[in-house]
Parts: C-alpha cells; structure tokens; sequence
C-alpha cells in the first residue's frame, strides 16, 4: 500500500520536473543533433510571410528556387495564414524576436522602425542601380521614414477596382458605365429593380469597405490635399469633405446597393455573388484579376468590364485617381549582418527583380517594376484591360497602410457601424477625430 | 478534536506538493499577469511610466462599456439558457420516466467536445443568410429570410445561441453527478409523501444542490464574461460594434490596432470587473454555503 | 381518481421523453449535418444545403491530406493533451484537496490568485509569456506548450475539486487517521477514488482545452513540425475560402478524433458518475 502512494507521489515529482526540465532539455538537444549538425556550415535564414493559398504559388516557388541557387543557404519559411500572421507579428515585435526576413505593411513598419528592429535599403539599393532603377515611380513611398528605406515592395496596385457584369447592365437598360454620380445611382436603381444585387462585397473583417471602397470614395470628395493636411493635423475629419463621403456611403448603403449580408461573409463568398450573376458588380482589390481569371464561369469573364468611382458633385478630388500604391513590402531584421545580410538581399533581390516581375504580370498580378519584355497572350484579357484602364490613373493614399493601425480600426469598424445605420456620420467623424486627436 | 490536528498543514506534503504546484502556475499565469499589469502602466512603445493614465482612459471608454454591457447580456443568456436548461434537463433525469436515458446523455454532452472555433464556424454557416440552414427552415414555412447576423437587432441573441447550444451538456453532467450523489432516501421518502415532480425538484433537490448549484453559476458566469473564440470567428464584435465583447475588444487593440498596453488596461479591468461580479454573485447565492 | 392519475402520469412521461427527444436531437443535429455535408461537393451543396450527398465523395478529405504534414499535427496535439491532461488531474487534485481540507496561513490569498486565473482572457497573456519564454530559452521546443497548458486549465478544475470534495464527509479521513495511515494515503488512496465522478469532467475539460487550444501553438512555437491540428486547420481553411464543404472536412478532421474518443470513453464516464453516487 505504502509503495502506491510513494509511486503516485514519485510519479508527480517526476512529471513535474520532467515537463520543465524537458523544454530546457529539448531545447540544447534540437540545437545540437537537430539539424545543427547538417546545417553547422550552413546560412540560416527565417523568413515570415502568408503566401500559403493559391494566389503564393509564384511566391514559393521562387523560394525554392532561390533554394536551388544557393545550396548554402538553409531558408526556414515560418509561414501562416494572413490573419495569424498578424497576431504572430505583434507578438514578435512587442519583444523584438522577428524573423531574419518578413512581409510587412506600412503601418507594422510604423510600429518597428522606432523600435530600431528593421534594417535599411538604401545602401545596397545604391550598390545596385539596375534593381534601384527598375521600380515603378513612388513605389518605396510607404516604407520610407526620413529618407530612409526599410522595406522592398512586393506588388503595386490599384486596390480599387469596379467590375461590372455588362450583360446584367444591359438587361437593366443601362448602355455603358455612369460617368457621373447622378448616374451611377441612376445606374443602382435599375440594377436593383432588375433583380440583382448591385454591388457585391464581403465586409466581415471589415476592412474591404474601408480599403477598397471608402479610401478612393473619400478622395473623390476631400482630394488628397487634405489627406497629406491632415497628417500634418492641419485638417481634421470632422471637416465637411470628410463627412460627406460618409454620408455618401451611408446613403450608398440605404439605397440598397450592398448584398443585405455584407457585413458577415467574406471577401471569397462575395465573389461568389458575382460570378452567380446574382450580383451586378463588385468592388475589390486589383488582385481580384487573378481571381476572376481563374474561379469565374467563362460567360462571366467576357461580360466583365473594369472601371473606377465617377466623379462626385462637388468633390475636391481628381475623379482618376484610385487608392492605390505598394501595400506589402519585404524587410530584414536590422541584426542580420555579413553573408547573413547578403542572402537576405539576394533573396530579397530574386523576389523584386525584373524576372520575378514578368512572371508575376504574366500570372495576372502586378509588379512594382517596370516590366517591358513580357509576353502579353500569357495575360487573361481582364489583366490586359486593368493595365489598360490604369494608364491614365494615378494613385492616392490608401488609408490602412498610410495610417496607424489604432485609427485604422476605427474608421473601419465604424463603417460598419455606418453601413448598418447605427452611427450617423457625423458622431462618427467626431469619434474617430478623438482618436486622431489622441496620437501626438 | 482530532480533526483539528488531521487537518493542518504539515511541513512534508505542502513542500511536496502544495508549494511545487503553486510555482508553476505563479510562473504561467502570475508571472505575465504582472507584466502584462506592467504593461498597461506604460505608453504605447513601452518608453515611459505613465501611472494610470491607461485605467482613466478606460473609464471614459464608451466602446469598453458598451462591450462590458454586451457581455452581461450574453451571460445573462447564458445563465438562463445553459445553467437553467441543463438543470430542467438533469431533473428529468431523476423521474425515471425517461427511455434511452445513456443514449440521450450521450447526444447532449456531444456539443461540449467541439472546439470552440469549430462551434462558430458551424453556426455561422448555419446563420448563413443564403445557404444556411435556419433560413431554410424560414423558408419551408414561407417566413422572410432573417440577417440573423447582420442585424444589429438580432446578433448578440445570435452570438448567445451557440454558446447555450455547446454548454448545455457541461453543465447537464455537473447536475446529474450531483443530483446522483443525493442519497436514495432522501428522494424515495420524498416520492413516498407523494410529492409530484416540480415539487421534488424544488424543494429537495435544490437545496441539497445548492452547492453545485453555485459552482455551476459561477463557472457559467466567469465562462461568458470572458468569452472569445465563437464571436471572434462568427462576427469579430461586428457589425460595428454590435456583438463587441470585452475580449474581443482587448484583442482588436492589442492585435488589430497595435496597443499593447491599452489591450493590456483594457485585459486587467475586465479582470477585476469579473471579480466584482464573480464576488457579488457568491454572496448573492449564499453567505452559507462557502461556510 | 386513480383514472385521473394514472392519464397525468401518462402526459408527464410523454411529455418529459419528448421534451428531452427533442433537445437530444437538436444538440446532434449539427453535428450530423456537418459529417454528411463534409461528403458533399462544393457544388451539391450552393444548390441544397440540407439534402443529404447524393454520391457521397471523400475528395475533400483526400485535398485535406495534401496540405500541409497532417499526422505530425495530429501527432503534437496527441502529445500536448497525453501528457498535460494526467498532470492538469492530479495537480488539480491536489490544490482541490488542500483548499477544501487543509486549514493554513494565507490560504484565502492562494485561493483568491487561483481564482483569478479563470477569469483572464488567455489573449492578455500572450505577449507576456512569450517575452518571459523567450527570455527563458523555452520557445519553439516539443514541450513548450505543456507549461501553460498545464497551468491554465488549473483553476477550473481546481475549482471542480475543491467544491465536491467540500461534499465529502470528513469522516471517512478521520476513520482512516484512526487506523494510522499517513497523509498521502489518505490523499491518494482514499479520497482520490472517491472523486473519479468530478475527476471525469475535469478530464473532458482538459482534454477539449489543449486538444483545441490555438493561440499559444501559433505564438509559442514556429517550427512546421511542432504544429498542432488547429494550427493547421488555419491552412487548410486559408486554402479553400470558398469552398465551403471543403472547410467543413477540415472542422470535422479536428473534431473527429475526439468525438470518436469521446464516444469510446463515454461508458466509463458515465460509470464514473454512478460510482461516485454508490459511495453515498
């Protein structure tokens, strides 16, 4: 009886030191005989990102590439899903732990530069004038804080798009797409009476109205001078322009314009209303091409024209401008140094240069460089269309990535508020002027 | 007497047992509840001390309150709709008028296993307007389509449903490894004096589960006050803010929003906010019973 | 009279088997719509929802098992929960028994600390243990999760403890102090066994919490390898967005394991309870 107990009592003691001693433990042993052996002269480099779908294939597989080129660089990708990402990311930067390389956006590098956790670009941008050269205008413009560069942009593009069913506007007896907002409501009433939904969109994380829809609809009434002013402090969103654009989006919203589940299906699932003709457009992000290209019935695909906001009355903004510009970038740990550094660039390099970049636009997507020698039948005819209709664009700021995460949730949940009718957009600009008013 | 000896502490079992334990769980959970308090006495970015700064902002916090209020409603529901359902249920299990009494034990604790992120994504296909199977069922008797989830009207009844959905059977169990430990007698005496079902179950069973009873709500309540998982996946607080909840909102500033130490400010009010109610509740149940 | 009676008990015993039928049915339903719906295509499914699959597939479980290393998955979360759930029990078991037995100084403060742990959103902790985890060497190792999932589950089932050993009569310690066994027979051997109805649902419990536990898997650790199912359910469902029956193999790949466990043991916690009961 006596030997149980001293057994249960052992088996505890045993168990408890065990699970501590064994992190500790583990720990040493993963390090030494893991692949510390195997990799011992190797140059070992973390990568974060979240190109795990369909649309990363193009991304991994330039990583395996870059794997093949250089066999003395052993890469660990740490890759999860956009949403945990960002969680992962926070956690990492709240205690300076990040990978040797990372996908970041504007506003996470708003977060790290001041932390000193991320390295810069210039010097080795300067060493090499052919890939300093190759990218688009501005394309550096948000990762870059008091002239220097942090992070290498991954894409550019318009992250507002129309696509409109031509077939479902004919059926409603509209004859092209409305150049004037007079028009365009014109134009929503009729779709709504033929029976579709006008525009669909998924809104459930939130964002989608805000980033795709709201950030060009606002320019169009505030112009980008005032959002440069406001930055500044020197204007706030309490201003007329400012509220107005909400107030069109909410009377966007009563009109019924939105598929009624807007605000709990996602991106994905609002496609799917468009490519069932069951709704007449949607608004999305340019990477929605490669979507369309890929997914939508072939009948879909002809019937899809591409086209932008209209011009509002009395807005201050230039009716061909989008929100737009390079959303994601890469970037390395600002401890990384000697051949550690170099793989990082040259792998930053691989995924940035001219051969990555015609790959990318002949898979439907949108480099950040100049590409010129590509092989245009490789493009789906909507890809030759966005790049047609994005010729005489240009782009204004887009609101998530040129502003701080804090007041970023708050226009955009508060859309939703407004979306829903349960905030008039004034309460709302006063609510988020708050939070301007609380940074800095 | 003897007991009063038998029941102190001895040096041996409390260094070999009571103080290891407590270690582990001071360097789990204590440990990063002080930092995380740390956290929330400092500015965004951590460079300076800025007192309670963080905790006044709280207080004039309308979302935070909003969230707070949204939170009791939910538990209210859940009180209700858990704890009250399982014990109706539990009690029918004493009658022994039931069949299939293994079978239906089975089916109702079934929820209980799923993972809470599974739970949500279930009920919001379920919730879905199109496809979803209670519209479905609207539609079979020519009912309009609902938003059960788009509406602000509607979503934080929406949002409770699958919480009670997945708990009944937690809470089913606790009463009837209760009810099961009330001796034989004392029910047959009862069942002998003629007392019909209702009575039974008020006046004897009850009381004698007062115990159970508490553990019960208090579970129920400290479970709900700080639930994350199914509304994060079913609306993320949306839309607006209308199923917003207390950790939802300290993760979106925390995560979303990059706020650490207001996420921090907002995690340690909820904390002691769910004291409060926790504190005021086991005094409400019963002086009595904790003895 | 009796007539009258006998037609009351008729209607209640209708009525309670009905009244119960109908809840049973309602808590299986889901369940049973999300396994039949997971044989269905994608397409069967946009055109009826509720039909049962007309050619049942298991192509969604067989795209599942390419993404992804799905038995290593299932292999850590297996691991996390068989070693973590005996702990969580007896160190549960323990706390529980000295808080409803054992009079000391500054038990009210323990108590109150471990009280608190059932109220903390884990979320307020993440970035805290991983700063002290980091700074202690523990990240991104096999054995990382079972710390904290050890001691978050500990409150709870310490509460469950502490509350039906309060039940137990004192007696039958103070019989066996008369006979001259020690404390931790009394402990282990006496009270111990009379808690395997509690003991039951403090298992469920933990099981259901480190099998499904998230958010310290995604921050704690990095490697591929040491990913558990629901880490991996993240890819699954990043890969097939709109694909909805898609998503609902994965629900019911992370669900099944311990459904099926759960049916297997169902018996013996059932009996567990009753055990408990005879003890009276």
């Amino acid at each position: 009886m006596f030997t149980r107990n001293r057994k249960m009592q052992m088996l505890l003691i045993v168990l408890l030191i065990a699970s501590i001693g064994l992190i500790g433990c583990g720990k040493n042993s993963s390090n030494g005989n893991g692949d510390g052996e195997t990799s011992a002269d190797k140059i070992k480099l973390t990568i974060g990102h979240f190109d795990v779908d369909e649309n990363g294939a193009l991304f991994r597989d330039a990583l395996e590439e870059f794997r093949k080129e250089h066999p003395a660089v052993n890469l660990v990708e740490e890759a999860v899903p956009h949403d945990p990402y960002r969680v992962k990311m926070t956690t990492l930067g709240a205690s300076g732990e990040l990978p040797d390389l990372f996908v970041a956006n504007g506003s996470m590098l708003i977060d790290y530069i001041p932390k000193g956790y991320v390295g810069t670009f210039n010097e080795a941008l300067d060493q090499d004038p052919e890939w300093k050269n190759g990218f688009l205008p501005n394309s550096f413009d948000e990762f870059t804080t008091d002239g220097k560069i942090y992070g290498v942009p991954t894409a550019m593009f318009s992250v507002h798009v129309i696509y409109y069913n031509k077939e479902l506007f004919e059926k409603a007896g509209i004859a092209s797409f409305p150049k004037t907002w007079e028009e365009f409501t014109t134009a929503i009433h009729k779709l709504k009476d033929s029976g579709v939904t006008p525009i669909a969109m998924g809104n459930k994380s939130n964002v989608p109205v805000g980033s795709v829809l709201f950030g060009t609809l606002a320019d169009r009434y505030t112009g980008t001078d005032w959002f440069k002013a406001m930055k500044e402090g020197k204007a706030k969103f309490t201003d007329p322009e400012f509220v107005n654009a909400l107030k069109a989006l909410q009377d966007l919203a009563k009109m019924g314009t939105f598929n009624p589940d807007i605000n709990s299906i996602d991106g994905d699932q609002a496609r799917t209303l468009y490519y069932n003709k069951q709704a007449a457009m949607m608004v999305d992000g340019a990477w929605a091409v490669t979507n369309i290209s890929r997914d939508a019935p072939e009948d879909v695909q002809k019937a899809t024209g591409l086209a932008i906001l209209p011009a509002v009355p009395g807005g201050k903004g230039d009716p061909l401008s989008v929100a737009g510009g390079s959303g994601w970038s890469l970037a390395y740990n600002s401890k990384l140094t000697g051949a550690k550094k170099d793989a990082a660039i040259a792998l930053i390099k691989k995924v940035s240069g001219q051969e990555y970049g015609r790959k990318k636009i002949e898979n439907n997507g949108q480099p950040p460089v100049k590409v010129t020698d590509y092989d245009e039948s490789k493009l789906s005819p909507l890809a030759v269309d966005y790049f047609k209709l994005m010729s005489d664009k240009k782009f204004s700021p887009i609101y998530d990535i040129q502003l701080s995460p804090a007041l970023v949730e708050v226009i955009y949940k508060g859309l939703q508020d407004l979306l829903i009718g349960s905030a008039t957009p004034e309460e709302l600009s006063k609510k988020i002027q708050t939070v301007r008013d609380t940074q800095k | 007497m003897s007991s009063s000896r038998l029941f102190k502490l001895q040096a041996g079992p409390a260094f070999r047992y009571l103080i290891p334990i407590f270690c582990v769980y001071a360097f789990t959970v204590l440990l990063p509840l002080l930092i995380s308090i740390y956290y929330s006495v400092r500015n965004e970015g951590g460079t300076e001390f800025v007192g309670l700064q963080n905790y006044v902002a709280l207080a004039k916090d309308n979302d935070f309150w909003f969230s707070l209020k949204n939170n009791v409603i939910i538990a209210f529901f859940c009180v209700v709709g858990q704890v009250g359902i399982a014990f109706l249920i539990a009690s029918f299990f004493m009658t022994k008028l039931l069949k299939l009494e293994g079978l239906h034990r089975i089916a109702i604790f079934l929820p209980v296993v799923l993972a809470p992120i599974v739970t949500g994504y279930l009920w919001s296909l379920m919730y879905n307007y199109r496809l979803g199977m209670l519209n479905w069922l609207l539609d079979l008797v020519h009912i309009q389509p609902v938003l059960w989830l788009d509406n602000p009207k509607y979503v934080l009844y929406s949002v409770s449903v699958p919480l009670i959905w997945q708990y009944i059977g937690l809470y089913f169990i606790i009463f009837l490894a209760g009810m099961q430990n009330i001796s034989k007698e004392v029910l047959e005496a009862s069942e002998i004096d003629g007392a019909t079902w209702f009575k039974k179950t008020a006046y004897v069973i009850l009381p004698l589960l007062k115990n159970v009873m508490s553990v019960a709500l208090i579970l129920c309540i400290t479970g709900t006050l700080k639930v994350f998982d199914h509304i994060y996946v079913m609306t993320g607080g949306g839309p607006g803010r209308s199923s917003m909840v207390m950790a939802q909102y300290a993760y979106n500033n925390a995560f979303t929003m990059s706020r650490l130490s207001y996420g921090s400010t907002i995690s340690i009010g909820m904390l002691i906010l769910c004291a409060l109610i926790v504190l005021a509740m086991s005094r409400w149940i019963g002086g009595g019973g904790e003895r | 009279m009796r007539r009258n009676a006998s037609f009351t008990v008729k209607l209640g015993y209708a009525g309670t088997n009905l009244f119960v039928l109908l809840f049973s049915l309602s808590a299986l339903f889901p369940i049973v719509w999300m396994l039949y719906t997971s044989l269905k295509t994608n397409k069967e499914f946009s055109l009826s929802t509720m039909s049962l699959p007309s050619s049942p597939s298991l192509v969604n479980y067989s795209n599942a098992f390419n993404i992804g290393n799905i038995g290593s998955a299932i292999f850590s979360s297996l691991l996390n929960t068989v070693i973590a759930v005996p702990l969580i029990i007896i160190c549960s078991f323990i706390i529980g028994y000295f808080f409803s037995r054992i009079e000391f100084k500054g038990k009210q403060v323990m108590v109150m600390l471990f009280l608190s742990g059932m109220m903390i959103p884990i979320h307020a902790l993440l970035v805290p243990l991983f700063v002290q985890f980091k700074w202690m060497g523990m990240l991104d190792n096999r054995f990382t999760l079972i710390l904290p999932y050890i001691a978050f589950h500990l409150p709870v089932a310490i509460f469950l403890f502490d509350s039906f050993i309060k039940g137990i009569s004192k007696e039958i310690e103070e019989a066996a102090y008369m006979d001259g066994s020690s404390f931790d027979y009394m402990m282990f051997r006496v009270i111990f066994p009379i808690c395997l109805p509690i003991m039951s649902t403090v298992a469920i419990l933990s099981i259901l919490g480190t099998w499904n536990e998230f958010s310290f898997a995604l921050v704690l650790n990095k490697s591929s390898e040491l990913f558990t199912l629901p880490i991996w359910l993240t890819f699954f469902s990043g890969q097939y967005t709109t694909d909805y029956t898609g998503k609902i193999a994965g629900l019911v790949i992370t669900s099944l394991p311990i459904i099926v466990m759960y049916l297997f043991f169902s018996n013996k916690i059932m009996t567990g309870m009753t055990a408990g009961a005879v003890k009276g």
